[in-house]
């Protein structure tokens, strides 16, 4: 399990991290969302042993990371890039991380590179992008880590790559209780795959949660009301965004389907439609509601 | 997680670094084999070709293509620290890198010794190879040499040398890439840095203290420069050449310079644990790093523009400094960011370089220069005095002990440093000129708490005076021995002669050879004479000077007073040179009388009492007179002396420009000579 405790992470002046707590329990898919500059890259570089902490704890199994070569055994870092790799043909790439990863499975790293038929004796800066990043999966789910942390580990994957990535982690997930940690500008990749998501921006948790609680604790309200209400008349409620067009008003607000229509029914709408919102949405307006938002730009 | 996982993870961190290298490390071996293996073997054939006939030559382009590939395999080092190192200044290899499961000391070592051994094995093989080679030439040639150079002990030397020498180069390589976040910096300053230390010690040594007056550190600068840089290491080896080509491994160098390389490894290991991660693209991950090497800089460009005159080279000073530091700001800082900062830190920089230049001028470095030892603090001196009439002057550096002698010598320094203060305050340059067209004296004070110091000095008569007493002392005996077998020794090398001890007459018109066989016998004849002459017939001879004996450069006057060299020539019947003059002589006006001066000495025919250069004096021509053949000239030359002291004024001889004394007692015939020239 990862443990982090007022984590704090500077980078001169200026704290990436600032005071993070997080639990991720084992065999969790968690999906670390955020602005660009939130702290999602820095976090999952602490939990790989990349950076050490300037304050705070960041533990595995009660155990530090940083300088920590058991712990680090158990935890394989994906980042953004691929160029590391360049120099490297598949094959090399498996015998050095071999070395390192005493779990490392020949066989798993076999049957996927046959799945996704990626050359072994080519060098990796041949390859495609996306070839490239099946590749770094294919080592990091073939070091058989309990830990896979992926930054943006979905870029430039086709549609059909990406499902059979997203295979290849749940079935890791399902037949070792791995945990996987996904960093991802993409939400629809995080929606469909984790059941739990944590939202950063600036350096801070905004909010940690089981996706279903995430997408059932706040809604989209279609309504129209014989009376123009303004945004301070539904101040009993947590309202994240407010429009109205002319007799419609929009809302986005927090709160349960029914706690909702409880609290709208006072103010007899004659009509009134309560939507989930998608993943993306909220993450726009959580955003929006800690005033990061593209109107500066609309204007 | 056992050890034996924590081992294998730094072995195959090491063996990956390896693996990844095996070309360029072919590459290496090739470079070194064509370095001593192949000219050992080009030896070899020479050898042999040359017991078959001897009109076999080496090749000696075997030598250049050596000289280069070592440079380029040595200089592999700084490739070599950057490859291994590479994640310290290229961020996208920093994830990847840092999070593989080793710790970071782990990373650090298995690091260094996959670069050592990179950069090392194919060295020590070549080495083995160089060995077996030398072991075949020692069996197979009885004279295993190239030209005259002993192979065997010129090689363990090269070889231990050359591992340490390339060693350092490495170390120094990785602590400065520890120090730097990005590649350009890496790669400039891993370089900058082995040329500038050894530039700076130099700056520092030979020019910065060398600009006080007397104050002489190149004996102790040089080890210094030998044992702090790969660069100066290599220079101390050549210049260690005596004659031929000879490398001389001093073990006083090796214990300093691997202590110096293991400090440098320790300053790496430490600033490489300290630094973290995130750093890397930073150009400078310790900024004093970049502030240390860029004030060396500026100290060396400097001490050079001020080596002529401080004052009137400090506009140029200030702004060619100024375009160096800020250059090197605008570099660093990639742009002109808070170039206000850049400014005011060039502005503390040369503010300090200007300021510690001034301190040292106007306080005459912190009193080093007028620094004069007390006798009783003095355990014993070295000097390369050569006596008051300069015959043994060379560097043969000679210790003495005895309280008087080392009062004697302070009193010598003393009577320097008041006249050089007395001339400072009135004009700086006075100082200096005064002395011009001497030589120097080394003086090496050997205290007795154990510390030493050394200054180097051009005497005047004044001074030297003082140490007249050291010419009858047992330990200038020593001097004189040491010196003439040095200077014959030295002389024999780079003569192309047989044999170089002359015995030649007066006017040295005529010589006679004298056979090398009996030359330790001579010297030690000639010093026991020096040493057995009365004081009065050293200092002011009143026998006839007989003949000059010529060795190497050094000449000696003789007379009779040296009996047991005499007694030498009368046994191995060697025979001086008559003296012959010839009418032709006085007709070339090469004899001029001139008139009694208020001057005391008189040294071999020098203006001064104490030169190794030809100065000959001429004083003012209307003075002059020159000598016909006449008897009363003829008993003139006869008693005329090279090397004489006396209070008296006195005539001066001339003969073809070089000046001899006529001794007082004599100077009724010269009177007479001199007003007969004159009518």
């Amino acid at each position: 399990m990862i443990e982090l405790k007022g984590l704090v992470k500077k980078f001169d002046d200026f704290a990436a991290l600032d005071g993070i707590d997080l639990d991720v329990p084992d065999g969790t898919a968690f999906g670390l969302l955020g602005s660009n500059g939130a702290g999602k890259s820095s976090l999952l570089r602490i939990l790989s042993g990349v950076y050490k902490q300037d304050g705070g704890s960041a533990k595995i199994d009660g155990e530090d990371i940083f300088d920590n070569v058991a712990v680090k055994e158990r935890v394989f870092f994906i980042n953004d890039e691929t160029i590391q790799y360049s120099r490297f043909t598949l094959e090399e790439l498996k015998d050095f991380y071999k070395g390192f990863y005493p779990k490392f499975s020949e066989e798993i790293f076999t049957r996927l590179c046959d799945t996704v038929k990626l050359p072994l004796k080519k060098r990796i800066d041949t390859f495609s992008k996306g070839m490239k990043r099946q590749a770094v999966v294919i080592i990091g789910i073939s070091c058989q880590t309990d830990y896979l942390l992926l930054d943006e580990a979905f870029d430039g994957l086709d549609p059909t790559m990406r499902i059979i990535v997203k295979r290849m982690l749940v079935d890791a997930m399902l037949d070792r209780n791995l945990t996987v940690i996904i960093s991802s500008h993409n939400l629809k990749e995080i929606n469909e795959l984790c059941d739990t998501a944590a939202l950063l921006h600036r350096g801070k948790v905004v909010f940690c949660r089981d996706l279903d609680s995430i997408k059932g604790n706040i809604h989209k309200i279609q309504a129209a009301f014989a009376t123009n209400y303004d945004r301070e008349d539904f101040s009993d409620m947590e309202v994240l965004h407010f429009e109205r067009s002319a007799s419609i008003t929009y809302l986005i607000a927090k709160g349960g389907e029914d706690e909702l229509k409880e609290k709208l029914k006072e103010k007899r709408p004659l009509v009134l439609d309560i939507i989930p919102l998608t993943l993306e949405e909220i993450f726009i307006y959580e955003m929006e509601g800690l005033g990061y938002d593209c109107q500066g730009i609309d204007k | 997680m056992t050890a034996k996982a924590l081992t294998s993870n730094f072995f195959t961190n090491f063996k990956y670094k390896v693996k990844s290298s095996i070309r360029f490390m072919i590459v290496l071996l090739v470079l070194h084999i064509c370095a001593a293996p192949l000219n050992l073997f080009n030896v070899i054939i020479f050898l042999s070709k040359s017991q078959k006939h001897s009109g076999a030559n080496y090749n000696e382009l075997y030598l250049v293509i050596g000289v280069i590939s070592t440079a380029i395999a040595v200089g592999a080092g700084l490739v070599i620290a950057l490859n291994v190192f590479n994640y310290l200044y290229k961020k996208s290899l920093v994830d990847m890198t840092f999070s593989l499961p080793l710790t970071t000391r782990q990373r650090f070592f298995s690091d260094f010794l996959a670069g050592a051994f990179i950069y090392l094995a194919p060295y020590l093989i070549s080495c083995v190879i160089s060995l077996i080679l030398n072991a075949i030439g020692s069996a197979l040639f009885a004279k295993w040499q190239y030209y005259s150079m002993d192979i065997t002990s010129n090689l363990l030397t090269l070889i231990v040398s050359g591992f340490f020498i390339m060693l350092m180069l490495y170390v120094l390589s990785v602590l400065a890439i520890t120090c730097c976040g990005s590649i350009f910096e890496a790669v400039s300053y891993a370089g900058l840095v082995q040329i500038l230390i050894p530039s700076t010690i130099a700056v520092f040594g030979y020019i910065f203290m060398g600009n006080l007056y007397g104050i002489d550190l190149s004996p102790k600068i040089m080890p210094v420069i030998k044992a702090t840089s790969p660069i100066g290491a290599v220079i101390g080896l050549i210049s260690n050449v005596n004659g031929t080509i000879n490398f001389y491994l001093d073990p006083y160098w090796l214990v300093p310079f691997v202590i110096l390389t293991l400090v440098y490894f320790v300053a790496a290991y430490v600033l490489y644990m300290k630094r973290k991660a995130e750093q890397v693209s930073k150009p400078f991950v310790y900024k004093l790093f970049y502030y240390i090497i860029l004030t060396s800089i500026t100290f060396c460009i400097g001490t050079i523009f001020t080596l002529e005159s401080f004052e009137s080279n400090l506009v140029p000073l200030i702004i060619i400094t100024a375009i160096v530091y800020l250059l090197f700001e605008v570099i660093t800082n990639r742009g002109f960011k808070k170039f206000y900062m850049s400014a005011i830190r060039y502005a503390a920089t040369i503010g300090a370089v200007v300021g510690i230049t001034l301190l040292f001028k106007n306080t005459d470095g912190f009193g080093a220069v007028t620094k004069i030892p007390s006798a009783q603090s003095v355990a014993s001196v070295e000097t390369d005095y050569g006596g008051i009439f300069g015959i043994f002057d060379n560097d043969t550096m000679q210790t003495y002990s005895d309280p008087k002698t080392i009062e004697a010598i302070i009193k010598a320094h003393s009577s320097v440093i008041q006249r050089y203060e007395k001339e400072k305050n009135t004009d700086g340059s006075i100082a200096y000129d005064a002395y011009s067209n001497l030589s120097n004296i080394k003086i090496k004070y050997n205290l007795k708490n154990g510390s030493s110091f050394s200054r180097t000095y051009t005497f005047n008569l004044e001074d030297a005076l003082f140490l007249k007493s050291i010419d009858r002392t047992p330990e200038f005996k020593e001097k004189c021995l040491q010196t003439l077998k040095s200077s014959y020794e030295a002389y024999k090398k780079i003569s192309d002669e047989k044999e170089f001890i002359y015995l030649n007459n007066i006017l040295n018109t005529n010589s006679t050879q004298i056979n090398s066989k009996y030359a330790d016998e001579l010297f030690e004849a000639i010093a026991e004479d020096i040493a057995q002459i009365p004081e009065s017939e050293y200092f002011a001879p009143s026998k006839d000077l007989i003949g000059y004996l010529n060795i190497a450069s050094i000449r000696i006057p003789l007379n009779e007073n040296f009996s047991n060299t005499l007694l030498l020539f009368k046994k191995y019947n060697i025979k001086i040179p008559v003296l012959d003059i010839n009418v032709d002589l006085f007709e070339n006006k090469d004899f001029s009388l001139a008139l009694p001066e208020d001057f005391k000495i008189s040294a071999d025919g020098k203006n001064y009492w104490y030169s190794t250069t030809n100065y000959y004096f001429y004083p003012d021509g209307t003075l002059m007179a020159y000598l016909s053949n006449t008897p009363e000239a003829m008993e003139l030359i006869r008693h005329a002396q090279p090397s004489f002291l006396t209070d008296e004024p006195c005539y001066s001889l001339y003969i073809y420009g070089e000046r001899y004394i006529i001794p007082p007692k004599y100077s009724s015939i010269a009177e007479k000579v001199y007003n007969d020239a004159k009518q």
